[in-house]
């Protein structure tokens, strides 16, 4: 079977080296169904590409190598119930998804995922963030002494950002600022100690591995939504760092933070289903073949499609494991090839009472070891079974993912277990999720390395050839599932425009 | 009867196929129907229709800016100046965080003249 695919795609191969002076359409020697875009990647930004195209009057089709819709947004049915382990959060700026629940009929409910106090335990001691600035183990020097332990990466990231436009992270006036926020820190005066708390809190891959504009650009987008709420009129609870308590006043109709009643993956099936035999599961793309006016695409399974355009609606992740024959484009190919993806491991699970009560120690907390976060959830009575996350982003979700699978959930319940004797026994495993791991997704989002921006960010969307990029890494203004929305409506304009 | 040049450009702004002042190419309003794909997750068309994310673009061609009543503007929107005419709005629609640094529209803007001529026509058909 498979030396059949071989010999298959190996004859396409030479034959088209054979022809390479002939235009790329009516080249194949195996028909080819023919449509206007083909749209590589049934996620939300490649969906939202599809029926952005044919409400524009052009034909596309959806091919996506899994078995479902929804790239990065995935409900997991559960004992527990329904949990999103993908993208979840929908905040009040997010015009273009909540435009789309409201189309769909999904309802947005306000996210019920406050979490209970945060401790820290580091250096093998439990601290009080509270007393923290007079804790001998505390080696920051300064004004950085008063900076909570598991803080410090996030507020020296929010203290220095010198963007106010949404786009000023791709502005060359600020590519000086395309470093690590080590380089960062190191320019600013900080102690090794502080930068060793920051290594276990930056925001992204890590300290060294993120550039500080990428970072920025969150941050900055982050304050938009913000501002959409209007004045704040509820008290931001400060014991919240990671995903404070939603703020539910209604604004047009929306808490700070709503989630689709009955899982986020609702949004990305409705859209499937409304493109009908449009979208093509299981069709995982192994070749693009481009000329000016023409593209080819072949499928692991030998199906060929053509097409005027492609929409790359998939991550570099897996792009850069799909042969592209097209003529150069360096600064695309670097980009495919290089751009590096963060990490997002979570081990969601039911504590059957509180052990915080039994131990005294904080409910929630963050580490400096290879579990990364404890977040327990409120459940609002205070007794009784609490929803509760283990949470690893960063450099431990990167090694995490190390890990042989079969024992990973075990050692996260024995690494608790070390830090808290008294959840022992108390905590039942509902679902474990890392996405790099996930061989369709191979990360859970973009990043971009130190002088990555300067390199490649502010051009690497540009089209190369019939192809056009969408997915969340090819975001201009926005972040989240929005900035999936955002990009597959830039490439369906891009291609209207030249269609 | 004296007619202001701001009713004068949406007015032509609103023709197709006529030459703006010589310097913008000729917005079809029908194209612009269609690129407004992209507006309206944030803005609604309709006299009758309610603010949301963005405000209601009913009348937006010769009106003020940061002026329409029950939305709440950024700061820089609300004491941006400007009246809404075919410059304004090529100005703005390039780029709306250089044209009204601290706007609180999300939008990188569009690039091409022609779509955005296309753009403005079709707002200019906006009318109660």
């Amino acid at each position: 079977m498979s030396s059949l695919k071989l010999s298959r795609r190996g004859f396409v191969a030479a034959a088209s080296a054979a022809t390479a002076a002939l235009p790329v359409l009516g080249r194949s020697a195996f028909a080819a169904e023919t449509v206007d875009v083909i749209v590589v990647g049934g996620g939300l930004s490649g969906l939202h590409a599809a029926l952005t195209l044919q409400e524009l009057g052009l034909r596309a089709i959806v091919l996506e190598a899994g078995a479902q819709a929804g790239g990065r947004v995935k409900t997991v049915t559960t004992a527990e119930g329904a949990i999103d382990v993908g993208a979840s959060q929908i905040g009040r700026s997010y015009a273009r998804v909540i435009k789309a629940c409201d189309t769909f009929g999904l309802k947005l409910v306000p996210e019920d995922r406050d979490l209970l106090g945060f401790g820290a335990h580091f250096m093998d001691s439990w601290i009080d963030p509270k007393t923290w600035a007079d804790n001998p183990l505390n080696q920051c020097v300064g004004e950085e002494r008063a900076i909570p332990p598991m803080l410090m990466g996030q507020a020296v990231v929010a203290k220095y950002n010198p963007l106010h436009e949404l786009e000023d992270w791709l502005d060359p006036r600020f590519g000086t600022y395309d470093i690590s926020l080590r380089q960062l820190m190191e320019q600013k005066g900080y102690s090794a100690a502080a930068i060793k708390l920051a290594s276990y809190s930056a925001p992204g891959i890590g300290i060294d591995e993120t550039s500080l504009l990428r970072m920025w650009q969150e941050d900055t987008r982050t304050a938009l939504d913000k501002k959409l709420g209007g004045p704040a009129t509820q008290e931001e609870h400060r014991d919240h760092p990671f995903g404070e308590a939603n703020n539910r006043q209604q604004v047009n109709g929306l808490a700070r933070i709503s989630n689709i009643e009955g899982g986020c993956q609702k949004l990305p099936l409705a859209m499937a289903a409304k493109l009908g035999d449009r979208l093509r599961l299981n069709k995982a793309v192994a070749r693009i073949e481009m000329s000016d006016t023409g593209a080819s695409v072949t499928c692991s399974d030998g199906s060929a499609y053509k097409a005027r355009f492609v929409v790359s609606a998939i991550p570099f992740s897996m792009l850069r494991g799909v042969e592209i024959v097209a003529a150069p484009k360096p600064a695309a190919r670097q980009a495919i090839a290089r751009m590096p993806y963060a990490n997002t491991a979570r081990m969601y699970v039911t504590v059957e009472k509180p052990f915080w009560l039994e131990d005294g120690l904080p409910p929630s907390f963050s580490t400096d070891g290879p579990m990364g976060m404890f977040w327990a959830i409120d459940n609002h009575k205070g007794t009784g079974a609490h929803r509760a996350m283990i949470v690893m982003v960063g450099n431990v979700a990167q090694a995490i993912a190390q890990r042989p699978g079969a024992g990973v959930e075990q050692f996260l319940l024995d690494e608790l277990a070390r830090l808290r004797p008294a959840s022992k026994g108390l905590v039942r495993i509902a679902t474990y999720k890392d996405w790099l791991r996930d061989p369709l997704q191979r990360g859970c989002g973009f990043s971009l390395a130190p002088g990555q921006v300067n390199a490649f960010a502010r051009t690497m969307v540009e089209p190369w050839q019939v192809m056009h990029f969408a997915g969340e890494h090819t975001r201009r203004l926005d972040f989240g599932m929005e900035s999936a929305f955002e990009s597959g409506e830039r490439a369906a304009l891009e291609i209207y425009g030249r269609a | 009867m004296k007619m202001s040049w701001i009713l004068a450009s949406a007015l032509v702004a609103a023709t197709p196929g006529m030459a703006w002042a010589g310097e913008a190419p000729a917005g079809n309003a029908a194209v612009g129907q269609k690129l407004f794909i992209q507006c309206r997750a944030c803005h609604t068309v309709d006299g009758t229709a309610a603010h949301t994310i963005g405000p209601n673009l009913n009348g937006v061609v010769g009106a003020r800016a940061g002026a329409r009543k029950g939305y709440a503007y950024s700061q820089a929107m609300a004491a941006s100046g400007l009246v809404w005419n075919a410059k304004t709005l090529d100005r703005f629609l390039t780029r709306p965080s250089t044209a009204v640094p601290g706007t609180k529209m999300a939008f990188a803007g569009i690039a091409a003249p022609k779509a955005r001529a296309d753009m403005i026509a079709y707002l200019a058909t906006l009318r109660r």
